[in-house]
Formats: structure tokens, C-alpha cells, sequence
């Protein structure tokens, strides 16, 4: 039941986002749906823990977000941005915070490490993904000529 | 399409698309591509265009012709989708050839508009920490509470805006707000709220996104200029959300 709630949430979340970064009107559900897939995926894998999950979301959300940018002729950034948004690791951002004043140094510098972790496994999906697809642009490109 | 004559105009179409990108927080590879292919419509035998996120330089030169260079620094960033998405339209219609060099000129100089009014979007931002209050495993109590801290922000963030506060000290501003506010909602004996997701949930909009995103993909393809510029920005507004975050709680912790 949480797992449909909070794919709901997410939905409205992102959807409500993309008003906020002015995404182009036609394409606001599609963010939304994109936001609520990302999430999606990333609490089917969280029992591998949350670094995987992250990646294998991330992964997913540009995926998602290269096909709807060819489909819809629009450049990448307008599903991306908001697609990614819930996984950006600000709850740990917080937790770092929170420990920083009131609880221990260990505590800290584990959660600190968590969010670069998250920031940095980020950055390696859309690395990856779009890898990939520079690498399929090539390839159709040279058999063209 | 028609061979282009009139270079100064060319130049200023492809300044003016460029700096509306840069302004709207695009992508640096994406700006530097679409102000080339402007250029690149002159066939002149040099044009070039090098962008970085604080402002460019294009130009055009051809033994035929005397050069034409442009400079243009770009101070204020904010993020607006759409107009990224506007340009990239008007920038392929004017290389297919769909439309003529004054006609993209004018459409660019006509896009200064936004969506959505300014009470619609101040409206989304408490409907996106209520549901992020739900993503984060909140209950309703906490959703309302983030709702409130989020109400009381609003004026915050219409007085920061204002003010022209930098994006340092604005972001600094709103989530010591944020923190004051969850510690004070948080008391409230109806409600108890969960302190700690109503800020989570609020700082959500703040958190730097969407430079992340941008300084990965401008690095991946070779600007490391603008991918290192764009990644510090997102570590400084990820500082400006620990300090003003830790101030709040210091000073609600304190008081209390």
C-alpha cells in the first residue's frame, strides 16, 4: 500500500516540479509519470540497498528520459532535471546536518559519505546512459554516410 | 533556403539565443551547439562561438568580409525549461530552413513571458514538499505541518527575490526559515509532527538538481570549463542548504 502511495506522491511531486521550472505545458505529465516510474524502480530495488537502488534508478529515469527527448523533439533537460529530482540526496544532506550538531562525529561522517555516495552514483548513471547513446548516434550516423 | 546577407543580424540571433539559454540554465555544450549552427549559416569561413556559463564570445570573419565579434557577459541564472525548449525549436526551424533569419529574430525577442503566473508556482511548491512528506514514508500530520512551514516561507522567498539577494544568501535565508519553522510546527500539541521529514521535505526544492545534472553532461562532453563551474555551484548551494539548515536548528534549539 505505501509502495502505491508514495508512486502517487511522486507523480504529483514531480508533476507540481515541473510547473515550478516552467516545463514546456504539453510535457508536464510526462515529467510526472517519469518522476513516479524513477521512484517506482528505486523502491523495487531498495532491498539491494539504497546505492543500488539509486544507480539502477538513475539509469532507468535517463533512459526514459532520452526516449521521451526523441519521441517529443525536445532537448533532454526538460525530463531530465525534474525526472531526477527525488533521488538527489537531500534527506541525507539533512541527516549530515542533524548529526553535525546533536549527534556523533561517526554519525556524520557516515551520512556525509552516503550523500556524496548518492551524488557520485548519480553522475555515473547519466555518465553511463548517455555514453550509450552518444555512442548509438555515432554508429547510425557513420552507416548513414 | 535563401543565402543570408545580412551578417550583423545573423549575429545578434545567434547572441540572443544563446544568452537566453545561458540565462534559463542550460545545458553549456547545448548553448555552444545552437550559436555554431546559427553561425554556421553564414558560411563564412571562420565562425565561432565559445561559451562558458558566465558569458560568450561568437564570431564571424571571411576574407570577403571585415569580423564580427560579440561579447556578452550574462549576470542573473535561473532555471526555466521552457524557454530552453522555445529556443531549441526556433534555432531547427531556422536551419531547415522553415523560417527566415528576421522571423526567428523577432520570435526570439517575443519569448520574454513565462507560463505559469508567479501564485501558481509559490502554490506547487507547498503541493511538492506535501508530497514529498508522503514519498519520504510521512503521515498526513506531517504533510499538513510541511504545508505550513512552506506557507510561511512563501513571503520569504518573494522578499529574497526581491531584494536580489544572491543565490548563496537567498538559499542560506530560506532553509534557516525552513528549520525555525519545522521546530516551531513541530510543537504544536494538535499536530506533532515529525520534525525532521517536514524539513527533509522542504529543502527538497532547494537541493541543487538541477546544476548536478547539467555540470555531468556538460563534463561528459568535454566542457570541463562549465562542468566544473556548474559543479561547484551545486557543492556551494549544498553548503548554503547545511548552514542555513544548521543555524536554524542551533538558534530552535537553543530558544526552546
Amino acid at each position: 500500500m505505501s509502495f502505491f502511495i508514495q508512486t502517487i506522491a511522486a507523480f504529483i511531486a514531480i508533476t507540481a516540479f515541473s510547473v515550478y521550472l516552467e516545463v514546456p505545458k504539453k510535457n508536464l505529465i510526462w515529467c510526472g509519470i517519469l518522476g513516479a516510474i524513477g521512484w517506482f524502480i528505486y523502491l523495487l530495488c531498495k532491498d539491494f540497498g539504497i546505492i543500488w537502488a539509486t544507480f539502477i534508478s538513475s539509469l532507468s529515469i535517463t533512459l526514459i528520459s532520452h526516449i521521451f527527448a526523441r519521441v517529443m523533439k525536445g532537448p533532454l533537460t526538460v525530463f531530465l532535471i525534474p525526472g531526477i529530482l527525488p533521488l538527489v540526496p537531500g534527506a541525507y544532506l539533512y541527516r549530515t546536518v542533524y548529526e553535525l550538531f546533536f549527534g556523533t562525529r561517526d554519525k556524520m561522517s557516515a551520512n556525509f559519505m552516503l550523500t556524496l555516495e548518492i551524488a557520485g552514483v548519480i553522475a555515473l548513471a547519466i555518465f553511463i546512459m548517455d555514453s550509450f547513446f552518444i555512442l548509438l548516434k555515432d554508429t547510425s550516423h557513420n552507416k548513414r554516410t | 533556403m535563401d543565402k543570408v546577407t545580412d551578417y550583423k543580424l545573423l549575429l545578434d540571433t545567434a547572441v540572443l539565443a544563446g544568452q537566453i539559454m545561458i540565462k534559463n540554465g542550460s545545458e553549456i555544450y547545448r548553448v555552444e551547439d545552437t550559436v555554431q549552427r546559427i553561425l554556421e549559416l553564414s558560411n563564412f569561413k571562420t565562425s565561432e562561438a565559445f561559451v562558458t556559463n558566465t558569458g560568450f564570445i561568437a564570431t564571424l570573419d571571411d576574407p570577403e568580409h571585415d569580423s564580427l565579434t560579440v561579447v556578452k557577459r550574462i549576470h542573473e541564472r535561473k532555471t526555466d525549461l521552457n524557454k530552453i525548449y522555445v529556443v531549441n525549436e526556433i534555432s531547427r526551424e531556422l536551419c531547415c530552413g522553415k523560417i527566415t533569419l528576421n522571423e526567428a529574430f523577432n520570435k526570439l525577442n517575443n519569448i520574454n513571458s513565462c507560463q505559469f503566473s508567479k501564485k501558481l508556482k509559490y502554490f506547487c511548491l507547498i503541493i511538492i514538499v506535501m508530497a514529498f512528506v508522503f514519498i519520504f514514508n510521512g503521515k498526513f500530520n506531517d504533510a499538513i505541518g510541511a504545508g505550513i512551514v512552506q506557507l510561511v516561507l512563501t513571503p520569504v522567498i518573494i522578499f529574497t527575490n526581491r531584494t536580489r539577494f544572491n543565490l548563496f544568501l537567498q538559499t542560506v535565508t530560506e532553509s534557516f526559515i525552513i528549520a525555525l519553522g519545522a521546530i516551531a510546527v513541530s510543537l504544536t500539541p494538535m499536530l506533532k509532527p515529525d520534525m525532521s521529514i517536514i524539513i527533509i521535505s522542504c529543502i527538497m526544492p532547494l537541493v541543487p538538481g538541477a546544476a548536478l545534472t547539467s555540470a555531468i553532461r556538460d563534463t561528459l562532453l568535454g566542457d570541463y570549463l562549465a562542468g566544473g563551474a556548474r559543479a561547484l555551484e551545486a557543492v556551494v548551494n549544498a553548503s548554503a542548504i547545511v548552514i542555513g539548515t544548521g543555524l536554524g536548528l542551533l538558534l530552535g534549539g537553543a530558544v526552546l
